[in-house]
């Protein structure tokens, strides 16, 4: 046996005996807790070997996580699935089409029912995509991509657009605060005007050299071009070690959460 | 277009002129200058250092659905499987949507064809769906870079909280890991755990730094004049609030009131 199969085995012992440790601490618990029963109390005890399972990977890549990976893949491939057929294919394809198709047929149809007929197409182009299988048909579900592709793209485009212009207004910053243009500030007078001064400069200044930075067909052979873009790359790192920061909570907030369900859904610790 | 002013309309055009300008320059022979972006020029020594290590490169465009940031994907998911190809190495990639799966294959089998190695490798066990949840996308495909134990990663495209996870598995693979993203709340987490990293506009540069394709270069060099005008905007609006407020007539004339 080698050092990592001992390892694994020592690994997965360990977690039994934990679990088999948590088994006899709930049975003499399960009695303080009338409205919890063993029946109830099965999903927290799979939701807890799961936990185990996905969190052997900090050892190593091992069998026991394996099979929870793959128990993982399966769930959400299946949910996707399933998902997609009654919130897409039924719910927005086929109910609204079979109801205009049934209107047509019972001559109570009205204009909606002309563009709820028209969805057919959009079954024809969705089932077009299985000619991926065929080498004879490949070029038909190729239409399908550079249909999807336009529209992907245009759509992108329109959105871009008025998400990032917006942005731009924003970005027009009064650098010299006067009595006159903030007459109510929450820190009045003059130091106040001036925080406030600073903090515009300071923004237009940022938004201006981390867009010099990102620019790429421009030369920037002298030191004086190079400046404002090793200033925009100086605020970039400040921004992230910022974003580092506050992530890096949220993610201990993640770990608490789980550690809770450990001791209080599992354990019922109090 | 719903929803937009007359300025944005004519910003919108704007845009479109200075890249077809570009592009038409470009094709008619003009040299464009790009400058280096470090990260990006490591990509072709990651590619070589798999093919001695005798491991294949994993791909990873991450969660990335059919927009514009695909497109950027699959540019450089070319460059990468056509200089694989070149040295008989297998690049595989793991997927997240059904529709980006369809066209990665293309562009994957096209860039083998391209290299005259069609069959070299197979697809259906190089390029796999697994799902667009982040837990299930992000532990099977650690699972797979570590049975795989693939030599070189490329984090390339848009990221949640699994992208410490996924660089972290590359790690322990013992991966060369060039990460690419625009997914910004992300970038601090590859910059910590990569090799090289690239972020931002890079990400939307790449495809023309890598093929120097004029279309490609031409449009990027025309989306630098678009910052270029945006950057004076800016300039000048900041001005005009500094002379008469900020809601001046530019700031109405651009906000589409």
């Amino acid at each position: 046996m080698n050092k990592k199969t001992a390892l694994q085995l020592a690994l997965i012992l360990g977690v039994a005996a934990l679990f088999v440790a948590g088994f006899f601490y709930q049975w003499l618990r399960v009695h303080d807790h009338p409205d919890v029963t063993w029946k109830t109390h099965i999903g927290a005890w799979v939701g807890a070997i799961c936990v185990f399972g996905i969190l052997s990977y900090l050892h190593s890549e091992n069998v026991f996580y394996r099979v929870f990976e793959h128990i993982l893949l399966g769930l959400g491939l299946g949910f996707t699935i399933a998902n997609m057929i009654r919130q897409v294919l039924i719910a927005k394809w086929w109910e609204p089409m079979y109801a205009a198709f049934k209107a047509f047929y019972r001559g109570t149809y009205t204009s909606q029912s002309y563009w709820d007929a028209c969805l057919i197409v959009a079954g024809i182009f969705g089932l077009m995509w299985y000619f991926q299988y065929s080498k004879k048909y490949l070029w038909l579900s190729r239409i399908t991509i550079g249909v999807f592709a336009g529209a992907g793209a245009g759509l992108a485009i329109k959105a871009e657009s008025i998400k990032v212009f917006p942005q731009i207004t924003s970005t027009f910053k009064n650098v010299i605060i006067g009595t006159s243009q903030a007459p109510n500030l929450p820190v009045g007078g003059l130091e106040g005007r001036l925080g406030l001064s600073i903090q515009n400069v300071l923004f237009v200044v940022i938004v201006c050299c981390v867009l010099y930075y990102f620019f790429f067909s421009l030369r920037r052979d002298s030191a004086i071009a190079k400046a404002p873009a090793n200033l925009g790359r100086f605020f970039l790192m400040i921004s992230f070690g910022a974003f580092f920061g506050n992530t890096f909570m949220t993610r201990v907030v993640i770990l608490i959460d789980r550690v809770h369900f450990l001791l209080h859904d599992w354990l019922m610790v109090q | 277009m719903e929803q937009a002013s007359w300025a944005l309309r004519i910003f919108v055009f704007l845009i479109a002129f200075f890249v077809l300008w570009k592009v038409v320059r470009a094709k008619a022979g003009r040299e464009l200058y790009l400058r280096k972006i470090p990260g990006l020029e490591k990509v072709d020594d990651a590619v070589g250092r798999a093919t001695e290590m005798g491991r294949p490169i994993m791909f990873n465009p991450g969660l990335v659905d059919l927009s514009i940031e695909l497109f950027c994907c699959l540019a450089c998911l070319s460059h990468v499987v056509r200089r694989a190809a070149r040295v008989n190495t297998n690049v595989l990639v793991p997927i997240a949507y059904p529709l980006t799966y369809a066209i990665c294959e293309e562009y994957w089998k096209d860039a083998y064809a391209l290299e005259d190695k069609p069959g070299l490798f197979s697809s259906e066990e190089s390029i796999r769906f697994f799902s667009a949840s982040q837990a299930v996308f992000a532990s099977s495909t650690s699972g797979w870079m570590e049975r795989d134990r693939v030599s070189a990663n490329f984090l390339w495209g848009q990221y949640g909280w699994e992208s410490l996870f996924l660089a972290e598995a590359g790690q322990r693979a013992g991966a060369i890991q060039i990460a690419c993203t625009y997914s910004y709340y992300q970038v601090p987490f590859l910059i910590v755990s990569c090799d090289y990293t690239a972020f931002g506009e890079e990400f939307y540069a790449a495809g023309a730094y890598f093929g120097r394709d004029p279309v490609l270069v031409g449009s990027l060099a025309g989306q630098d004049m678009s910052k270029l005008v945006i950057f004076l905007l800016i300039v000048v609006g900041s001005i005009l609030a500094v002379v008469t407020g900020k809601f001046n007539w530019l700031y109405m004339l651009l906000y589409g009131t």
